[in-house]
């Protein structure tokens, strides 16, 4: 097999490595969602855009590093690896950014993907409504054309950090038809417009990350569209490609997730083997770990060489879904009680002695987002539908 | 992060794959499988049985990833014996055994004049032992012997006609240690080729379901529209390619040489036994009552996956071996990649 990394790639890795080292925050910082979070990322942001790495592999002229795919891969895998801050411009970055890049227009281009890349501007995603979900081709939030404009009226939900943006590109309904799919249009929203309102939903987590946006008569200019009218369904089937495909979800996050479960093993393996978590347990975990990887590794070099059987994303979301979840019970399982309890007071001091970093305390929040995951990005039950059709070839359900 | 097989590996699958469509599992199953001879010169023939056999001694030496993608092809095909036991294991006991000059075996081997059986600590009954040239026994203290012929071997019947054929050794003309050789050595290639062979089989349970859920109609529609089936075997795919990719890069460990390439074939094995197991499970299932007939072909696959599940360590085995030194920490250096 071809492993290897290029001598070129190796050097850019070893100096992204010790860049990381050197300027990761060593405490975490606040919540992105939070005021104070959304400072401080934006300092970071600023940080890693000034070391060249905004946008490793988007075009020099529209901001980014003009390096290649496996370039921003290995950039990915060494930022996870290093526990760097949560991207605070996610959505840019990972779906309207490479959307626009593959769809827009030239002007399109130069007027979004530079402001993506400095933070200037901060996207969020509207494709879920109320009741559109799974059924997301079933969605309401109507565009009535009036000249050169879109009057937009309707309800987007579960749209991440969506009070920190000033953007949305956003699925709405251009026309009605027998077919769903084919009255659908991608528009960009630009949040600040009057008539629209962002309200935080608080999550069973705690988090207020998830929001929802009401649009009440928002008027966009036609030049805001992405591709032509009721074709937006195929730029936002090539968008949630992205959203399950290889950038998302970098295999050292897990790796991270995993050692940090050896860590508390070999902290107290007393009490985690009576809590169940055996050798076995460990050693089935790992080959997960081990799997996501190396799909992925594969992944990667099937959509730099546009090869491959178009299934690597779907199997990919339900790999690193299920193994996210599967590492955070483990490591709840580890911590026993304790995964419940915070690190603030009232902490017995043997147990903080033991658990001399804070890094447990976000095991069982991150356990609900990793439940989460499961659900958004097309939920796992519409993934195994397209490896059952798209793959398989298997009959579409018969409809009455 | 780049990972991808050569040319020269796919194009090794090739060869093995248009041979082995030749290869009638279904008619040779429950019987003694005819005369090997002819599927072993065709092996040879493709490079499979000489792929770690070096170039001098007349292999293909075409290495560790293409052997595991051609030993998953021979388990998609339907062929059990000692193909695993010969191709693998037994080549990787004459490759690395220095004290004795062992070219004549190897020669024989790649040439598809020599078959090699196997017995080791968690499988201590030899497949097709009675068609063996030599037989690698691998001792739990820690000692590898090479017994060769005439081999003393008693048939243990099995407790049902399957695909595979086990003996009890008593005993051969001689027995040479191979001192180079460690009994985790060969329990790593067993671990290695048993997981190439499993990923093989349960490819072709799932085709042989998948095909059989498009054709099988209840209630007036294809049993496959239906969404309790799609999911079971979306989800199937989703194990079998992560099992595939694990066993990839135990492989390419071995290629490699990396320090983890044993605990990485643990890996292999204990996630394509523990995939197989379900593969099995759903494929019996989604066939309903035909797969129960010993007429229909599912069942040579069934019966062979249900031994080679367990053969070699199970995939509980593994984990523990794996996880018990993943805490313990005992490995310097990165494990499967990992920091």
């Amino acid at each position: 097999m071809h492993v290897e990394l290029s001598e070129e790639e190796q050097v850019f890795r070893d100096e992204t490595r010790r860049w990381l080292e050197d300027n990761v925050p060593k405490a975490p910082l606040p919540p992105r969602e939070t005021p104070e979070g959304l400072e401080k990322h934006r300092e970071w942001e600023k940080r890693l855009l000034d070391a060249g790495y905004g946008a490793v592999s988007w075009p020099t002229e529209f901001g980014g590093g003009g390096l290649s795919h496996m370039h921003q891969a290995i950039f990915d895998e060494e930022y996870a690896l290093a526990g760097a801050p949560l991207r605070l411009n996610e959505f840019g970055l990972s779906l309207a950014g490479p959307t626009i890049l593959k769809f827009g227009s030239l002007e399109q281009k130069s007027r979004w993907v530079n402001r993506i890349v400095d933070c200037s501007d901060l996207w969020c995603q509207g494709f879920s409504e109320p009741g559109s979900g799974s059924d997301l081709a079933s969605l309401r939030t109507r565009a009535v054309r009036d000249g050169d404009s879109y009057v937009i009226n309707g309800q987007k939900i579960w749209t991440t950090l969506g009070h920190n943006a000033n953007w949305m590109f956003a699925l709405v309904r251009t026309s009605e038809g027998p077919r769903p799919h084919a009255g659908i249009t991608f528009v960009m929203i630009p949040m600040t417009e009057s008539g629209v309102t962002v309200r935080q939903i608080t999550q069973l987590n705690g988090d207020r990350k998830f929001c929802e946006v009401f649009f009440d008569e928002v008027r966009i200019p036609i030049h805001n569209r992405i591709g032509d009218e009721d074709s937006g369904w195929a730029v936002a089937m090539a968008t949630l490609g992205l959203e399950r495909g290889v950038g998302t979800a970098p295999p050292g996050r897990f790796t991270r997730k995993f050692e940090y479960v050896l860590s508390l093993l070999r902290r107290a393996p007393e009490q985690t083997f009576e809590q169940g978590l055996d050798h076995a347990a460990v050693g089935r975990l790992a080959a997960q770990v081990v799997g996501h990887r190396y799909h992925l590794a594969r992944l990667l070099d099937e959509s730099t060489q546009q090869s491959g059987d178009g299934l690597g994303p779907s199997v990919n979301k339900l790999l690193y879904t299920e193994l996210d979840v599967a590492l955070h019970e483990a490591g709840l399982a580890a911590l026993g009680q304790l995964g419940t309890a915070s690190s603030g007071p009232g902490l017995m001091s043997d147990v903080a002695a033991l658990h001399p970093d804070s890094e447990w305390v976000e095991w069982s929040r991150g356990y609900w987002y990793a439940r989460a995951a499961m659900i958004f990005g097309g939920s796992n039950e519409i993934q195994r539908n397209i490896i059952a059709e798209r793959y398989l070839g298997l009959p579409k359900e018969w409809k009455p | 992060m780049r990972f991808a097989f050569t040319e020269l590996e796919i194009e090794f699958q090739d060869l093995v794959r248009g041979f082995l469509a030749r290869y009638d599992a279904a008619r040779l199953a429950g019987q003694d499988r005819g005369d090997l001879a002819e599927t072993w010169s065709g092996l040879a023939h493709v490079g499979l049985l000489g792929a770690l056999v070096p170039e001098q001694d007349g292999g293909s030496a075409v290495g560790y990833a293409a052997l595991a993608l051609g030993l998953d092809e021979c388990g998609y095909a339907g062929v059990a014996g000692p193909v695993l036991e010969s191709a693998c294991i037994g080549a990787a006991a004459l490759r690395h055994a220095r004290e004795v000059d062992l070219s004549t075996p190897r020669r024989a081997l790649a040439h598809g004049t020599l078959v090699i059986s196997a017995q080791t600590h968690v499988n201590p009954l030899a497949v097709d032992a009675d068609r063996a040239h030599l037989v690698v026994q691998a001792s739990d203290g820690g000692r590898v012997n090479l017994l060769s012929g005439p081999l003393s071997v008693d048939r243990v019947q099995p407790a049902i006609d399957g695909p595979y054929r086990v003996f009890h050794i008593r005993g051969g003309a001689e027995s040479l240690p191979l001192v180079d050789v460690s009994p985790s050595l060969i329990d790593a290639h067993a671990s290695l080729g048993a997981a190439g062979i499993l990923n093989g089989i349960a490819r072709r349970l799932l085709d042989l379901t998948v095909q059989y859920v498009g054709e099988r109609e209840q209630f007036g529609r294809p049993v496959g529209s239906f969404q309790a089936i799609k999911h079971r075997l979306a989800d199937l795919v989703v194990e079998l390619r992560r099992s595939q990719a694990v066993a990839a890069y135990a492989a390419t460990a071995f290629d490699k040489e990396l320090s983890d390439r044993f605990e990485a074939a643990s890996l292999a094995k204990g996630i394509a036994s523990a995939m197989s197991q379900e593969m099995s499970k759903s494929a019996l299932q989604m066939h309903g009552a035909i797969g129960f007939t010993a007429e229909y072909r599912l069942g040579h696959w069934l019966k062979y996956e249900l031994v080679m599940r367990n053969a070699y360590g199970t995939s509980h085995h593994h984990f523990a071996k794996v996880g018990a030194k993943l805490i313990e920490g005992v490995k310097r250096g990165p494990m499967f990649g990992l920091s």
